[in-house]
């Protein structure tokens, strides 16, 4: 498989584990030393076991988690992969209603013993334009 | 690529935006970035987000741009990322102090020989509890 076209399938497998709320997954395509700017919090994760924490535990007050890309692009330079795009994030917490954040996402992969794995993330909210 | 010398590069990238050097700045990009940044749309390649930084700091009489907490990795020896906490403050030229606290996400990787930034992510830092 190409290199793009096994980005591309890497891609969407992270996205079917977010949407299944499946942090164990989810967690299986990251880089040790990920750190990721996620879209809640002003604080930056660093590294899987951080990460995963947060993961688990996020999943874990909601119902549901929808993260729809919209047209998303991909590309690889050398052994660098990178998936952009905006996206729907729709989340249904358990002790709360259902809302959906439009928001910005810039994933970052690095080829590792032959796997993409996530080496940053950087999810932000749609600005206003003020 | 050693983190020292991404370490190194990031803190150019804001130099040049200090001294208002957007040539410099601009110089440190590939010409075929994406970039997201403080608006809601994205930016695809270099021209385009040169365009936007070309208007932005006309209006601006003074600015400094710094990193907060850098986390500067490098993978494979061809590919550096900088996840950072960023201060922007500005004095436009009619008076107004604009100060924007963010994220940055920025992703060099070598070509023809040069360190080039390929894609970068600025976005406002989420309120806490957002």
């Amino acid at each position: 498989m190409a290199d793009i076209d096994d980005l591309k399938a890497t891609f969407e497998q992270v996205v079917a584990a977010i949407c299944r709320r499946d942090a164990g997954a989810y967690s299986g395509f990251w880089h040790e030393q990920i750190v990721a700017f996620p879209p809640f919090s002003p604080f930056a994760v660093e590294g899987k076991t951080t990460l995963r924490q947060l993961a688990e535990a996020n999943f874990a007050n909601t119902e549901s988690v929808t993260f729809s890309p919209v047209n998303p692009q991909c590309r690889v330079i050398g052994s660098t992969g990178i998936v952009w795009g905006h996206t729907a994030l729709t989340r249904k917490p358990k002790d709360g209603p259902l809302s959906t954040m439009f928001a910005r996402f810039t994933f970052i992969f690095a080829k590792t013993d032959g796997q993409w794995r996530e080496v940053a993330v950087h999810v932000s909210q749609l600005p206003t334009g003020g | 690529m050693s983190v020292q010398e991404i370490e190194s590069l990031a803190q150019q990238f804001c130099d040049a935006f200090n001294k208002k050097d957007l040539k410099k700045a601009l110089d440190m990009l590939s010409d075929d970035l994406e970039v997201f940044d403080h608006v809601p749309y994205r930016f695809d390649n270099k021209e385009q987000f040169a365009q936007f930084m070309s208007g932005a700091i006309e209006s601006i009489s003074s600015m400094n741009f710094g990193f907060r907490q850098p986390s500067c990795r490098v993978f494979n020896d061809d590919v550096g990322i900088v996840n950072a906490y960023d201060a922007f403050t500005g004095v436009t030229k009619d008076g107004k102090v604009q100060t924007i606290h963010g994220r940055t996400t920025l992703v060099f990787v070598k070509q023809k020989g040069q360190w080039k930034i390929v894609s970068a992510h600025f976005s406002p830092l989420p309120h806490a509890g957002s």
